[in-house]
């Protein structure tokens, strides 16, 4: 089928007469070529694992350069995907529409406790003198590409340090809690999802108030790590940021409990991951607590002119 | 412009096509598809089309060109810096070293061959990345990226064929 029409196999490059001094000298400049490109992988290998600032911005850099490219290149995909959206039987349209209607219902009712709830805390904090609460600044994204596999779980995202991000920012959508900004380009920014085996994140569970550290497992459920021993949990309990360490918001629901088992407590992540083309940027920052990275002075000045209500 | 001239940065063009179809591929990659897990099991559409011009047009596809392609693959990726170069540059070595046992083969042995080359590169990939990460990871999601990269083989080849048939005749 993919037979080439001239048979005659064609070699690389220029033919090389064999046994000339020029032909051995090309054929030794050609393995040492080979060589050479082998030993930088390797140093390449060796100091990414360092973690240098200058490789995160090369890579910002590239990120932001080919961002624009990969987003056209995606757009026919999203449109396929929308066209077959618009299928939807009738039927199911009103079952759907049912569905939400009773939805907002609830969540109109849910508003009005909210309300009271919100005016309790105001005022139980001002008792205890804990002063306002942080909400800080949101922004929206587009979804560039994913770049994660099945090693890497992340995402590139349509804004950058001129837009204010800086690193460890939190990345939400309407379900939850996504990410965090851990490379930060002019115009791009690469979110690390919270499934990813790097991903550490400080929890506590929503009802009981007790704090583990959420970890990523490059798959499709995350692992509850440092929960006490003969600690009740339940399957479906909601699990949310702690806001420890002052760098990610408080209270930004994450997931709900799947497994408990003798060894590990599996966690669900809330975000459908199928759908994610829109994201919220948290700003969040406690001033005085957490310091602007120093390897960056273009997230330092984009940081400047944050402003954090 | 002289008929030269323009016969020559035609000729170019088309000369590079095997690096740009790579590029093409590489970016490929990238895409966000709305399926359930998908880039998980996305298929590795560079190693398909590095491993398509190896065997037919090895001239126009420098091993340096691959090298700069699997940096850039890994630079967007977020892989470790090195990792794809450093495995696509030994794929590629290897398919144009041993070319003579594919070329000119029918299909089945060209598509037997790429499921050979993709069962190693899947195994050295999560070995690698099960070092670099510091334990032992899911073979899973490798398996499954296997299965859908070894599936698109044909028409990764055909889209690339066709591309080899109509704008790189005599080039």
């Amino acid at each position: 089928m993919f037979r080439k029409r001239r048979q005659k196999p064609r070699g690389r490059g220029r033919p090389i007469r064999q046994g000339s001094l020029l032909g051995d000298l090309r054929v030794w400049m050609r393995r040492f070529a080979v060589a050479i490109m082998v030993l930088l992988a390797g140093a390449l290998i060796a100091v990414d694992r360092f973690e240098t600032p200058a490789i995160r911005e090369f890579r910002a850099g590239v990120s932001d350069f080919f961002a624009p490219l990969v987003a056209t290149v995606s757009a026919p995909f999203h449109a396929a995907a929308d066209w077959f959206d618009a299928f939807e039987s009738n039927a199911t349209v009103r079952e759907r529409n049912a569905e939400l209607e009773r939805e907002i219902e609830r969540l109109r009712l849910s508003l009005h406790d909210l309300a009271a709830v919100d005016e309790e805390n105001r005022r139980l904090r001002a008792l205890v003198n804990a002063g306002a609460r942080i909400k800080g600044r949101h922004l929206t994204a587009a979804v560039f590409a994913d770049t994660g596999g099945p090693y890497v779980r992340s995402l590139l995202v349509g804004a950058g340090a001129a837009d204010g991000l800086r690193r460890g920012m939190a990345v939400i959508n309407a379900d939850g809690f996504i990410g965090r900004i851990v490379e930060v380009g002019r115009h791009t920014s690469r979110v690390l999802l919270v499934t990813d085996l790097n991903s550490r994140i400080p929890v506590r569970l929503a009802a009981s108030g007790l704090t583990a550290l959420l970890a990523g497992t490059n798959g499709r459920r995350m692992q509850l790590n440092y929960v006490p021993p003969n600690v009740s949990i339940s399957v479906g309990a909601l699990i949310v940021t702690s806001g420890h360490g002052a760098v990610l918001p408080p209270g930004l629901p994450v997931g709900r409990v799947d497994s408990v088992g003798r060894d590990a407590i599996l966690v669900r992540p809330l975000v459908n991951w199928n759908r994610l083309t829109f994201v919220r940027i948290v700003d969040y920052r406690t001033p005085g607590l957490v310091q602007d990275s120093p390897d960056d002075p273009r997230q330092q000045e984009a940081g400047r002119r944050t402003d954090t209500p | 412009m002289s008929e030269p001239i323009q016969r020559a940065i035609d000729r170019a063009v088309r000369r590079s096509f095997p690096m740009a179809t790579a590029a093409v591929a590489s970016l490929a990659g990238l895409v966000t598809v709305p399926v359930a897990d998908y880039s998980q099991i996305a298929p590795a559409f560079t190693l398909i089309a590095i491993y398509c011009w190896s065997v037919w047009r090895p001239d126009l596809l420098p091993l340096a060109g691959v090298f700069l392609i699997g940096l850039f693959e890994d630079l967007l990726r977020g892989l470790p810096l090195g990792l794809t170069a450093l495995m696509l540059l030994t794929a590629a070595g290897f398919v144009q070293s041993q070319r003579a046992f594919v070329f000119g083969r029918p299909i089945t042995v060209f598509w037997l061959v790429f499921g050979l080359l993709t069962i190693v590169w899947m195994a050295v990939e999560w070995m690698a990345m099960s070092i670099l990460l510091g334990q032992i990871l899911s073979p899973e999601a490798a398996a499954f990226r296997y299965v859908a990269t070894f599936g698109l083989l044909p028409v990764g080849a055909a889209v690339l064929f066709l591309v080899q048939r109509s704008g790189m005749q005599n080039v």
